[in-house]
């Protein structure tokens, strides 16, 4: 990257910092939301704690999707509402240190909030691995982050702001529920594991799942090759909403 | 400014995370159940028996599953962990001559210290990877075995009602193919059963035992014989079997049979355990009550000591066996300990503790009969790196509390069991109970005889063990009130065996518990009369507890308290019959709906 370019990165991602720590009101409970869901499933509720280490796996890939999400989706929709991005694209600098920018910002969000809950799985909740174990995990699970980010720009870029947030809860809450995030889809009925096939959550969490060594058969090339194939085509279909969007 | 906001933040959540991964829980080797096979083991200041001779005061340590060193005053890094064996003795992992490997016999002989099994009869199917998994060093909660697999038998002798399918064949043209199939299915040596000369069970002939053993030998392996009498054992020896699985006690031993004996240099395993059993002197009772072995019995273990055979089987005098030995051993015939386990007053492990000490009640030395339960059998079997501490051998250990030579405590006070060189948990963990069988509908023969349960339905009768009875059974339609099928029933139940009967019986893959429930009820319709329903424990005993109900022409509803069939171990159901006898006659009856409640 030239000089100019990455010095306009690293002011845009600093200034996507700094608006994300400027409203606390919004960045703690989606930071602590996780942690919360994660400490009611495997330690509050009775019979969980066997549970704790296969949870931290999925909530885990639970805790790097929703600031991908929202940090994408709602935050570009708002500001392509406030007419920010075409402020942007009238700038200097490239699209690219946007994207990039905003994904400093969110991967560092998601550090905190995917930290947050590895504290509780091992300091509440019990869950003991090799120290590779829980640093492979954490990484994957970051990773993880991608496709939602992909799907939150193309939510972003797609959706008008009222609708932006209304969607993204929407489709959020059924990643994480029927991907099997909070409950493991073995346990529910065959029509509702179909549906879960389809769910880039619920790949990422069987990828996770195999990493963090969790008891069972977790088919992991398959739901490699989905995850990556599922990323592919949401980064194509983020491309076409942006393209889309900037003609209108 | 910004820049300053973005590299601040950076470096903070680097930091915050990289905290948390440096300090998140990792497994640490916490109980001495587990030792890090690269670390070994040290045992210190211990009397070792080798498998031949004493080692007062030695060290020994332990790496990778086999023994590295013997010695004194040994040299070891700092983080080997150390047993001081000081007040105690190390031998060799035990080795049982003759047990048969069934239901937990693996598990329950290691927490007595019995690393290694010579299983004498046992289903075929277990054969298939065993060798490999005995050869194998990692942990395991299991004893290792060998096998002589289905064992020689003619159709309807011994070792045939036992519900376990068997091979048979009863001419010696049969030998040649019968042998080769054993062999290929796994089996590591040969054994046969003959019993001639009595008419409880019919026998091989002669000749079809002298042709297994020649087959055997001219394909590589052993040839054992089961025999009961002297007069077997001489023709079984004379036609050059390698060893007895028995010591006849029916008549003293003739100076004949100890020279050809040692002529032929074959081995005999006395079973001391199974003849004091059958001759009922409740020596496994008291030896049962003892409390360093009582606290490691599981229940079925214990009931299995506490059991008796039916009394009155001729040719059993414990007295005579002792003295045979005794004759025996001081010709030098080779002796091995073996204790039959699992049959009535024996179990897996422990009774070969208690051998051990009828050898010694039989005259030999404390020394002799550990010999005779490590290194003699090892040599014997050909058994390499077991039955002996020396360097190289598996790390197959047992750690007694105290000094066998002294006093006549034996080897009860175990008090570490080590096998690959890892520590063996002995102690029993939650209440061993078969897991609660779920499906309390036996049977509803609704579509036919089994349906989707991991039940099956035979039929059962007395000609397995030697009885005139027979019993067909099949599946037919309606069935009782309604329901879509139910089991029917051919028996013809005569006089032969001495308690003869002839029905349906169903049997379960795995044992489970049905603790949990009161009864057991069916519908039944027939030839009117008097029957049975047996209930069916996994350890071998004799006359199976039953309660005996009444037939009539129209559908009846059966109900039977559990608890008031005697003996019956609830946690430990495998199966059950629904049987016309010991009355003889014709019987055709109808069964429907049989379940638990």
């Amino acid at each position: 990257m030239s000089y100019s370019i990455w010095n306009a990165f690293q002011k845009e991602a600093g200034a996507e910092l700094l608006k994300l720590l400027r409203a606390p009101e919004f960045f703690i409970p989606t930071l602590v939301m996780p942690s919360g869901f994660y400490a009611l499933f495997a330690i509050a509720l009775p019979g969980s704690n066997q549970n704790a280490e296969y949870m931290l796996a999925t909530f885990g890939v639970f805790a790097v999707m929703g600031p991908s999400l929202f940090g994408f989706g709602v935050g570009v929709a708002n500001e392509r509402a406030r007419g920010w991005l075409d402020l942007k694209r009238a700038s200097p600098a490239p699209g690219i240190v946007y994207i990039a920018s905003k994904l400093t910002a969110t991967l560092l969000f998601a550090s905190v909030s995917l930290g947050l809950v590895y504290v509780i799985a091992g300091f509440g909740a019990g869950v003991v691995m090799e120290r590779e174990v829980w640093v492979s995990l954490f990484g994957v699970q970051l990773l993880a982050s991608l496709p939602f980010v992909l799907l939150g720009l193309t939510l972003g870029f797609s959706f008008e702001s009222n609708a932006a947030v209304a969607v993204t809860n929407l489709v959020f809450m059924v990643m994480s529920a029927l991907g099997g995030l909070w409950i493991p889809v073995v346990i529910f009925p065959p029509a509702l594991q179909s549906i879960a096939q389809l769910l880039p959550s619920y790949h990422l969490a069987e990828i996770a799942l195999f990493v963090g060594q969790a008891p069972g058969t977790h088919h992991v090339m398959q739901s490699l090759v989905v995850v990556l194939a599922m990323t592919g085509g949401l980064a194509a279909l983020a491309l076409f909403s942006w393209a889309r969007q900037r003609s209108s | 400014m910004l820049k300053r906001v973005l590299f601040t933040a950076i470096s903070v959540v680097i930091v915050a995370v990289g905290t948390v991964m440096l300090s998140l829980p990792t497994p640490v080797s916490s109980n001495e159940t587990t030792f890090d096979p690269s670390a070994g083991l040290m045992v210190r200041n211990i009397d070792v028996f080798n498998g031949t001779t004493w080692l007062d005061d030695h060290d020994v340590m332990v790496r990778e599953g086999r023994i590295a060193d013997i010695g004194i005053d040994l040299p070891a890094s700092d983080d080997m962990p150390v047993i001081d064996g000081q007040g105690q003795t190390l031998l060799p992992g035990l080795i049982d001559a003759h047990t048969h490997v069934f239901g937990q016999a693996l598990t329950d002989s290691l927490r007595f210290g019995v690393t290694t099994n010579l299983d004498m009869f046992t289903a075929p199917g277990l054969l298939e990877s065993n060798a490999a998994i005995r050869d194998s060093l990692d942990q395991t909660t299991l004893s290792d075995f060998y096998s002589a697999g289905n064992l020689a038998t003619i159709e309807g002798g011994h070792g045939t009602q036992f519900g376990v399918p068997v091979e048979t064949l009863s001419t010696p043209e049969e030998a040649s193919g019968w042998v080769s199939r054993r062999i290929e299915e796994g089996s590591d040596y040969i054994k046969l059963a003959y019993i001639p000369g009595q008419n409880r069970l019919p026998s091989l002939d002669r000749e079809t035992a002298a042709a297994i053993i020649r087959e055997g030998h001219a394909q590589g392996v052993m040839v054992v014989a089961h025999i009961s009498t002297m007069q077997a054992a001489q023709d079984m020896v004379d036609d050059g079997v390698d060893g007895l699985v028995h010591l006849f006690a029916d008549v003293a031993v003739s100076e004949d049979f100890i020279s050809s004996a040692r002529a032929n240099e074959i081995f005999i395993i006395p079973t001391l355990t199974v003849i004091a059993s059958v001759a009922n002197t409740q020596s496994s009772a008291q030896f049962a009550s003892d409390p360093s072995i009582e606290t490691f019995l599981t229940p079925t273990q214990a009931q299995s000591l506490n059991n008796n055979f039916p009394g009155g089987i001729p040719g059993f005098d414990f007295d005579l066996a002792k003295e045979n030995v005794r004759r025996l051993h001081e010709a030098g015939i080779v002796i091995l300990a073996g204790s039959d386990a699992p049959n009535p007053g024996t179990t897996y492990g422990a009774s070969l503790l208690h051998e051990i000490e009828l050898l010694v009640q039989s005259g030999l030395t404390i020394t002799d009969a550990l010999h005779a339960a490590t290194r003699a059998s090892a040599e014997t079997f050909d058994l390499v790196g077991r039955g002996r501490i020396e360097i190289g051998a598996r790390a197959d250990l047992v750690i007694i509390n105290g000094d066998p030579r002294i006093g006549t405590a034996g080897i009860r006070d175990i008090n570490t069991v080590i096998k690959n060189g890892y520590i063996v948990e002995r102690a029993l963990t939650a209440p061993r109970t078969a897991p609660r069988l779920e499906d309390a509908d036996l049977g509803d023969f609704e579509t036919g005889l089994d349906g989707e349960t991991p039940v099956s339905w035979t039929s059962t009768d007395d000609s397995m063990m030697g009885g005139a009875s027979a019993a067909a059974i099949s599946h037919i339609q309606p069935g009782a009130n309604g329901s879509a099928g139910a089991a029917s029933i051919d028996a013809s139940v005569q006089p032969g065996f001495f308690a003869p009967w002839a029905g349906i019986s169903m049997g379960l893959e795995q044992t489970g518990s049905i603790a949990e429930y009161d009864s057991i009820v069916f519908q039944v319709r027939g030839t009117p009369g008097e029957y049975s329903v047996m209930m069916f424990n996994s350890t071998l005993a004799g006359t199976p507890p039953s309660q005996r109900f009444e037939v009539t022409n129209s559908w009846q509803i059966v109900s039977m308290e559990i608890a008031d069939f005697v003996d019956f171990n609830p946690e430990d159901f495998v199966g059950l019959a629904i049987v016309a006898g010991p009355q003889s006659g014709e019987f055709v009856y109808e069964v429907d709906n049989v379940r638990l409640q």
